[in-house]
């Protein structure tokens, strides 16, 4: 699975190296750049259209970059290969509305090629995990917003993938769920799994290993909240984003 | 071509079709009411049309003693059930009721008619061979057609009872339909309809619904390939479409008396590939809608066209020339001109060969083009 881009003896679980993509005269990335390795908890941080779920797609193969180089576990995009090792929860729930949670997850057990053997076990545990282990026979368009949410994110989780990638998935969620939400990346994180995920929360971002701000479809700054928050001077990641969009927009080195 | 994957997407499908009390009754209870609707409005069967008669003729005596009148037998062998005669004192007052709109034709047997007609038949000079006169209302052409049907096999009838019939038309020994009534011919025209247009209006708005809810992406993004998810469709939609036609074919039997001469499972295999076609033509007209309501816009595109051209209600020979072409054109055509080959005429595989490379062919294109379609949507 080694291939360029390789950090160490692991490939990165994600990569994006200067990747451009335009659709029609509208720039959505602009030399996009980043890595998630294995193990961390990655957060791109960015307003609405910077160009977050453009990256994402073009990671996933979803989209074909213009140029620049998309590699999951060192596998090029589309990666074909690899693909059954990332759970992809899409900004929208994307589950089937006349469809029970439990049969959901079963279309996503037999796609990922899960062992019918193990989909009990597996299907019991994201639903216990995600908190829905009464809801796994009731229809999906019968659960609430924030129960949805949550059974988005157990289709993704359902063959155990090595590589979650969440495209805002707390949006319109409630703070409590929000919280819950973290708390499992943080098991998830805490047995190797790696974690892409995008938001405009900036209390979220705190709980993510590293940080990166993108805006208009490239990345102004990155590294652990700690160390963006002193390379601005500032007190919030809100306000260290604003600083390094003045400073790159001053030509400045970020 | 992974089986287990692509089961997946067919199970799916079925799944969220039983789950949806919406899309049950549209593929069950609405061709089970066009059935009902058109066999009943287009049976053919026109009844209880008022025919104004004046009948003139006076009763001739023959040489054997028995007394005739062509004239009053014609009246009596008219089909009641579909004429209502209407005796009037005149012909004037005949063709006035049907001015008056009150009878779609005036019958005027003339005064004399069978000695007219023996003086004819025995060469008599001067005799000119008497006439009934029809007075039709010809507003409505089906209506008149019925009562001139109807009236000249009464005639045919009043003179075959007197054994003086010149020729006769012996029709009942048919190559093909022997006992074939409207039915037959319009069940396999509603169940095409059905198929085609229930499949292609669940395939377009929920494949819509798939790029619309991110559920597409989702299986972009895992390793089901786009090959996959249409034949997944397919599988789903023939099983549908088998499950409608069964239910179809019941009902005809049961409500119309429908015959079926030849084999059940051919006719199924075929609206099963009829499925498969519609389905992946409606995964491709889904690309270029953005909404639902866009999509079910399509739908008239699709409806009149098969309607009009694939030979459903009136057959393909009744379509000007220059249209005809058109007609081979859209996939319905085959199936329903398949349909009546096998359930009406029994023909086998060696006769409708045809029918099923063709409506292939459309399946085989529909599905590249949709596999192509998805691959695009991700440039």
């Amino acid at each position: 699975m080694d291939g360029p881009g390789a950090r160490g003896a692991a490939a990165p679980a994600a990569l994006l190296e200067d990747v451009h993509k335009s659709f029609g005269a509208v720039k959505a990335l602009a030399g996009l750049t980043l890595h998630v390795d294995p193990g961390e908890v990655y957060g791109f941080l960015g307003p609405n259209g910077a160009g977050k779920t453009t990256a994402i797609r073009a990671l996933l193969g979803l989209t074909r970059p213009d140029s620049g180089r998309a590699q999951v576990f060192g596998v090029d995009s589309p990666p074909r290969a690899a693909i059954s090792r990332v759970g992809f929860v899409p900004q929208e729930p994307a589950l089937y509305r006349d469809l029970t949670v439990t049969e959901n997850l079963e279309l996503f057990a037999d796609v990922f090629a899960v062992p019918r053997s193990r989909f009990e076990e597996r299907s019991s545990d994201v639903l216990k995990f995600v908190n829905l282990a009464e809801n796994a026979d009731s229809l999906v368009r019968e659960l609430s917003g924030g129960m949805v949410r949550r059974a988005s994110l157990a289709a993704a989780m359902v063959h155990d993938p090595d590589l979650l990638v969440l495209d805002e998935p707390t949006v319109g969620v409630d703070p409590e769920l929000r919280a819950a939400f973290w708390d499992e990346f943080e098991v998830l994180k805490g047995r190797g799994k790696s974690i892409l995920i995008t938001t405009h929360y900036v209390e979220e971002a705190h709980r993510c290993d590293r940080i990166g701000f993108v805006r208009r479809g490239a990345i102004v700054a990155e590294g652990t909240p700690g160390e963006l928050l002193q390379r601005a001077g500032a007190s919030t990641l809100e306000e260290a984003f604003l600083a390094f969009v003045r400073r790159r927009a001053e030509g400045g080195a970020p | 071509m992974n089986r287990r994957r692509t089961i997946a997407i067919t199970r799916r499908v079925l799944r969220g079709v039983k789950h949806d009390r919406r899309s049950m009754g549209l593929m069950v209870v609405a061709p089970m009411m066009a059935m009902f609707v058109f066999g009943i409005a287009f049976s053919g069967d026109v009844t209880d049309v008022p025919l104004a008669v004046f009948q003139a003729d006076e009763p001739v005596t023959l040489p054997n003693n028995t007394t005739v009148s062509l004239g009053a037998s014609i009246v009596g062998h008219i089909d009641t059930h579909v004429l209502r005669v209407v005796p009037v004192a005149s012909a004037a007052d005949a063709v006035a009721m049907v001015e008056r709109g009150e009878a779609r034709a005036a019958l005027i047997i003339p005064q004399n008619f069978t000695s007219d007609v023996f003086a004819s038949l025995a060469g008599a000079p001067g005799a000119e061979a008497p006439a009934v006169e029809l007075r039709l209302d010809r507003s409505n052409v089906n209506v008149a057609a019925t009562i001139g049907r109807v009236v000249a096999e009464a005639m045919r009838a009043a003179v075959e009872e007197f054994g003086r019939a010149p020729v006769t038309l012996d029709d009942s020994q048919a190559v093909y339909g022997k006992d074939a009534k409207f039915a037959d011919f319009f069940i396999p025209g509603v169940m095409t309809f059905a198929v085609f247009l229930i499949t292609n209006l669940l395939t377009i708005t929920g494949f819509v619904q798939e790029r619309l809810s991110g559920t597409l992406d989702r299986l972009g993004a895992s390793p089901l390939t786009a090959g996959e998810i249409v034949l997944g469709y397919g599988l789903a939609y023939s099983v549908m479409a088998l499950v409608q036609a069964a239910i179809l074919l019941a009902v005809a039997i049961l409500a119309f008396q429908i015959t079926i001469v030849g084999s059940i499972a051919l006719a199924f295999a075929l609206i099963a590939l009829l499925a498969i076609a519609s389905q992946a033509l409606g995964i491709l007209l889904s690309a270029a809608a953005r909404t639902e309501a866009q999509a079910v816009q399509f739908i008239p595109f699709l409806v009149f066209p098969v309607f009009l051209l694939s030979g459903i209600f009136w057959p393909v020979e009744a379509i000007p020339p220059e249209l005809r072409p058109f007609s081979w054109a859209v996939p319905p055509t085959y199936a329903v001109e398949g349909l009546r080959d096998i359930m009406v005429r029994g023909w086998g595989l060696e006769h409708v060969w045809w029918a099923f490379a063709a409506l292939g062919g459309f399946a085989a294109l529909f599905i590249l083009l949709a596999r192509f379609s998805l691959l695009r949507s991700r440039e």
